[in-house]
C-alpha cells in the first residue's frame, strides 16, 4: 500500500481536511511506477450476488454534514468540498481499491524517469470542459502552479514538487525536489481546473469568484442546481470524456445540519450513501437488510503528543515509561474492533519505506517502575509517583471537546496511566483553544490528537525543529542531522536508508505515542451498486455507480 | 398617523444600524483570532500564507476603513462578500435563507397566538375548575421545555414511528421536476408543520397567561355590565368587545417576544434540518465569517425592531385610547 511521503521540505506541513481527503487515493493501494494500470471501469458485482450488468438511469442521494463551500481545492476546507469536486472535476489518475494500483483518469499513461525525480504524463485527448473547450496540458500546469500558492489549502501536499511544465498539448512533466517513492501520488493529488477561465484571475480575487458556485468542469457530472443549505443536484454529462457516460442520471447531495438528522434520513430511505457513520450506529445498521456497511481501514491514526520541552516529560526515559504503560492493542481492539489496527509509527506498514522495527514502545507496564525509578522517581505511600524533588507527578491530557472517540480514548489512556501510579487527568477544550495551547503556546503536558487519513508521512514536518506539525517541540541534534541529509539526498536508495534511520530515531525519542489507526465507515443503500471500486473514496468513481431498473 | 409610522420606522432603522455597527466593531476587534480560525480551516500554516489570507480577506486594512467599506457595501445592497460562502455576497446568502426563517417564525408566531388564545379562552370559560388548572399546567409544561426537547418529542412519534410527517427538510425530492403549485404548497406546509408547532408550543404559555389576566380584567369592567344589561349576548361580549380590549397590550408583548422567537428558530432549524437564517448564523460563527455575522446581525436587528414597531402599531389600531395619546 502507499501513502504520500513528503520529503522534509522544512516548509508548511499544510493539513486541512480537504487536502487530506484529496490525497485519499494514496490510502490503500500500491503506487505504480509507470503504465496505465487497469481501467477500473464497468459495474461491480451486486452486493447480493444478482446480475452485475449496470443499468442506466436513476438518482443517487448522498448525505453530507455541512454544505460544500467551493469546488476549488485551493480554497477547500472540508471533505465535503472534495466530495462535490469529485463529481464535477477529474484528476490525472485515481486509486483503485480493486487492483490496488492507480488507474487512468485524465492521464492515459505515465512514466517515471530514471532520475527518480521526474514523472511524465500523457493526457487523454478529446476531454472537454463543459463550455466545449478541450482540456490540455496547460490546464494541468496552471492548476499545479496555483496549488502551490502559500494560502492554498493543498499547498503543503505539493511542497515536494519543484515545477510542472507542459511539454506538448497533451504532455505534462512534473519535476520533484528530491527522489520520492510516492511521486505519482503527489502528482495526481487534486483536481484539474480550466486555465482559460481561471488563469487571468488575481489571487486576491479568488475568494469572490463566481466559479465557486458555478463551476465548469471536465468530470462525469455537472452542477445543475444548488439550493443553499438544502441540496446540490448534479446531472450526468453527455459530452464529457469520450465513451464514458455515467450510468446514473443524477446525483443529489443532500445537506444536513448534523449527523443525527442524516442518519434518520438514511434509515428512512431518504439517502443512499452516508460517510463517517459512528461505529456503534454502524453496528446497529449492519443488521438491516436494506443497508450495507463498508468499514475501510485508513492511514489516519490517533496518537498522544508529549511536550518534550516541559519537565518531566522532557526526559526520554519518562516518555518511554509512560508509552509502555498504555495498552495500545486494547485501545485498537476497543475503538476499531481489531488489534491489527495498532499503529506502530509514523510510516504505515504498506509504505515502500516502512521499517519493520516498531517506532512506539510496546506495552510493558511491569517495566514502568524500573524505568521511572532509574530517573530518580519513587513511589509514595499512597502508591503515587513522586519526582526527584519529591513532588507528586501530575499529568494533564488535553483533548478536543465534542470528539467522542478522542475523548473516550483519552479517558482510557488516563486510566492506564493511573494504574501504574501516575496522577493523570483529562481536560477537554474546544479545538481552537486546544491548538492554541499545544501548537502556539506549548502550554501542555500531553495531548490526544488524530491525524487525517492520508496526511503525508512527513518526518521533518512532524519531528524536525522547524516543522509545522512538531507539536512535541522536539529538537534532537541527531535527528536534525539525519533530516538535513535526507533533504539533500538525490539518490533514491540512499534517501530510503536515511529515512529509515530517521524514523527509527523518532521511535527512540518517543515524542508521539502512536495508538491505533482509524477506519472509515460508509453506509450505503443496497440499491446503489458499483461502490466497491474505490473505497473509501467512492465519490471519485460516481460515474460507475448504478441502480437496478426495478429500484430506480 | 402616516408621519408617526414613518418616524417609528426611521427610529427602528437607526436603532438597528447602531446595533449592527457596534457589533461590527466588536467582531473586528478580534479579527486576528478570526484569521487564525480561517487559516486553520484552510489547513495553511506559516506567516507567508497567513499574510496572504489576511490580504485576501481585507483584514490588512485598519478597522475604521473596513467599517466604512462595509457601510458602503450595505448601502449598495451587497453587505460585502461572505468568507464561508466563496463567490456569494452576504446579502445573497442571507436572502437565500430569509424566506424560510420568516415562514418558520411567522407560522410559529401564528401558532403561538392561536394556542395562547385557545388556552386563555378555555381558562376564561372554566375559571376556577380543574379544566382551567389543567390548561394552565399544560401551557406551563410546554413553556418549561426547551425547543429542542419539544422538537424531539414531536419527531419521534409523528415522523419516525408513525411517518405522518417528514423527518427533515423543506420539501420532498425537489430536484425532481413535476408537481403543480398547489402540490408544492401543500408539500411545503407538510414539512413546515412540525417545526412550526415546535416553535409555537415552546412559547405560547406567556401569551395565554397575559391574555387570560387582561381578559379577566376586561370582563369585570363596567361596560360589560352595561352591555349585559342592554341584552347583548355573552359570546359577543367575550369575543367581540372584551377580547379586543384585552388583546392590545398583548401586541406589545408579542413584539417583545420576537427576539426569543428568532432565537428559538435557530434551535428548531437545527433539530428539523430547516435551512433558515439560524443555521447560517451558527455556521458563520463557527467559520468566523465576520462579514456574514455582521450582515446577519443587521438583518436580525432590523427584523426585531421593525417587528416591535408593527406590534405597537397594531396595539394602536386596536385601542383608540393609545392612538389619541
Amino acid at each position: 500500500m502507499g501513502n504520500a511521503l513528503v520529503l522534509p521540505g522544512r516548509g508548511q506541513g499544510g493539513r486541512g481536511l480537504a487536502a487530506a481527503v484529496l490525497a485519499a487515493s494514496t490510502a490503500l493501494a500500491q503506487a505504480c511506477g509507470s503504465g496505465a494500470g487497469d481501467a477500473g471501469r464497468g459495474g461491480a458485482g451486486a452486493a447480493d450476488g444478482s446480475s452485475a450488468t449496470p443499468a442506466r438511469g436513476g438518482t443517487a442521494k448522498v448525505g453530507v454534514i455541512a454544505e460544500p463551500k467551493t469546488f476549488l481545492d485551493w480554497a477547500a476546507e472540508t471533505t465535503v468540498d472534495s466530495y462535490a469536486a469529485d463529481l464535477v472535476f477529474r484528476r490525472l489518475a485515481r486509486r483503485s481499491s480493486v487492483s490496488g494500483s492507480f488507474v487512468p483518469d485524465l492521464a492515459e499513461s505515465w512514466q517515471t524517469l530514471p532520475d527518480g525525480r521526474t514523472i511524465a504524463f500523457q493526457l487523454r485527448r478529446g476531454v472537454l470542459w463543459e463550455d466545449g473547450i478541450g482540456l490540455t496540458a496547460s490546464d494541468v500546469r496552471f492548476t499545479e502552479d496555483r496549488a502551490r500558492m502559500p494560502e492554498a489549502s493543498i499547498s503543503g501536499y505539493k511542497e515536494a514538487i519543484e515545477s510542472v511544465e507542459a511539454t506538448g498539448s497533451h504532455q505534462v512533466v512534473f519535476h520533484f525536489r528530491r527522489p520520492d517513492p510516492e511521486m505519482l501520488a503527489h502528482a495526481v493529488l487534486g483536481h484539474v481546473y480550466p486555465e482559460h477561465l481561471l488563469g487571468s484571475v488575481d489571487a486576491r480575487d479568488l475568494q469572490t469568484l463566481p466559479f465557486h458556485r458555478r463551476p465548469v468542469g471536465s468530470g462525469p457530472f455537472r452542477l445543475a442546481e444548488w439550493e443553499p443549505a438544502r441540496y446540490l443536484s448534479f446531472v450526468a454529462r453527455r459530452d464529457g470524456t469520450p465513451g464514458e457516460r455515467p450510468h446514473l442520471d443524477r446525483v443529489v447531495m443532500r445537506i444536513f445540519a448534523d449527523k443525527t438528522s442524516a442518519l434518520r434520513e438514511l434509515e428512512g430511505g431518504g439517502l443512499d450513501l452516508l460517510f463517517k457513520v459512528p461505529r456503534e450506529t454502524a453496528d446497529r445498521l449492519a443488521s438491516r437488510g436494506d443497508l450495507t456497511i463498508h468499514r475501510v481501514p485508513t492511514h489516519g491514526y490517533v496518537f498522544v503528543v508529549w511536550n518534550t520541552k516541559r519537565a518531566p516529560w522532557s526526559r526520554v526515559e519518562v516518555r518511554q515509561a509512560l508509552a509502555a504503560s498504555i495498552d495500545r492493542k486494547a485501545l485498537a481492539s476497543r475503538f476499531e474492533g481489531t488489534e491489527t489496527a495498532l499503529a506502530s509509527g509514523p510510516v504505515p506498514a504498506d509504505h515502500p519505506w516502512h521499517d519493520p522495527a516498531p517506532s512506539s514502545t510496546s506495552y510493558e507496564p511491569a517495566a514502568t517502575a524500573a524505568r521511572l525509578t532509574s530517573v530518580g522517581w519513587r513511589i509514595s505511600g499512597d502508591g503515587r509517583w513522586l519526582d526527584e524533588q519529591g513532588a507528586k507527578v501530575r499529568l494533564e491530557i488535553l483533548v478536543q471537546h465534542g470528539n467522542t472517540v478522542l475523548q473516550d480514548t483519552a479517558a482510557v489512556v488516563a486510566d492506564n496511566l493511573r494504574r501504574v501510579g501516575l496522577e493523570a487527568e483529562v481536560r477537554q477544550m474546544d479545538l481552537t483553544t486546544l491548538r492554541a495551547r499545544v501548537e502556539e503556546k506549548g502550554d501542555f503536558d500531553a495531548a490526544l490528537y488524530s491525524r487525517p487519513s492520508t496526511a503525508p508521512v512527513d518526518l521533518a514536518g512532524c519531528f524536525g525543529s522547524g516543522g509545522a506539525e512538531n507539536y512535541a517541540k522536539l529538537a534532537d541534534p541527531d535527528l536534525e542531522t539525519m533530516l538535513d541529509a535526507f533533504g539533500r539526498e538525490t539518490d533514491l536508495e540512499k534517501a530510503r536508508e536515511t529515512f529509515v534511520r530517521a524514523a527509527r530515531r523518532v521511535g527512540e525519542l518517543e515524542p508521539w505515542t502512536f495508538l491505533y489507526y482509524r477506519s472509515e465507515t460508509i453506509a450505503a443503500s443496497r440499491r446503489l451498486r458499483g461502490l466497491e471500486g474505490c473505497l473509501p473514496n467512492v465519490m471519485e468513481c460516481a460515474s460507475e455507480w448504478w441502480i437496478p431498473k426495478d429500484r430506480q | 398617523m402616516v408621519s408617526h409610522v414613518l418616524r417609528r420606522a426611521l427610529r427602528a432603522v437607526v436603532t438597528a444600524a447602531g446595533i449592527a455597527i457596534l457589533a461590527f466593531l466588536v467582531l473586528h476587534a478580534r479579527s486576528e483570532e478570526a484569521l487564525s480560525v480561517l487559516a486553520e480551516n484552510r489547513g495553511v500554516r506559516g506567516e507567508e500564507a497567513r499574510a496572504a489570507l489576511r490580504t485576501s480577506y481585507g483584514l490588512d486594512r485598519p478597522v475604521p476603513l473596513r467599517l466604512s467599506s462595509w457601510i458602503g457595501d450595505v448601502a449598495r445592497g451587497g453587505m460585502g462578500d461572505s468568507w464561508s460562502h466563496p463567490g456569494s455576497s452576504v446579502a445573497r446568502v442571507l436572502f437565500d435563507h430569509l424566506p424560510l426563517t420568516l415562514a418558520l417564525t411567522g407560522s410559529g408566531l401564528l401558532l403561538q397566538i392561536v394556542l395562547g388564545l385557545g388556552v386563555a379562552a378555555v381558562s376564561i370559560q372554566t375559571r376556577g375548575t380543574w379544566k382551567d388548572a389543567l390548561a394552565n399546567a399544560l401551557a406551563l409544561a410546554a413553556n418549561a421545555l426547551p425547543e429542542f426537547c419539544v422538537g424531539l418529542l414531536l419527531l419521534w412519534p409523528f415522523a419516525v414511528r408513525l411517518g405522518w410527517f417528514p423527518l427533515s427538510g423543506v420539501s420532498e425530492a425537489p430536484w425532481e421536476a413535476g408537481g403543480g403549485t398547489l402540490t408544492t404548497l401543500l408539500d411545503g406546509l407538510h414539512h413546515l408543520a412540525l417545526p412550526a408547532v415546535c416553535l409555537g408550543l415552546a412559547s405560547f404559555a406567556a401569551v395565554a397567561r397575559l391574555l387570560r389576566v387582561r381578559w379577566e380584567d376586561e370582563l369585570g369592567a363596567k361596560y360589560v355590565v352595561g352591555a349585559e344589561a342592554r341584552g347583548m349576548s355573552r359570546a359577543r361580549i367575550v369575543w367581540g368587545h372584551s377580547l379586543r380590549n384585552a388583546a392590545g397590550p398583548l401586541c406589545t408583548s408579542i413584539g417583545l417576544s420576537l427576539p426569543g422567537l428568532v432565537g428559538g428558530a435557530v434551535v428548531v432549524e437545527q433539530v428539523f434540518n430547516w435551512p433558515g437564517l439560524g443555521r447560517v448564523l451558527v455556521d458563520a460563527i463557527a467559520a468566523r465569517d465576520l462579514n456574514l455575522i455582521a450582515g446577519a446581525n443587521l438583518l436580525l436587528a432590523l427584523l426585531v425592531t421593525l417587528g416591535g414597531m408593527i406590534s405597537d402599531l397594531l396595539f394602536a389600531a386596536l385601542d383608540p385610547r393609545v392612538r389619541a395619546r
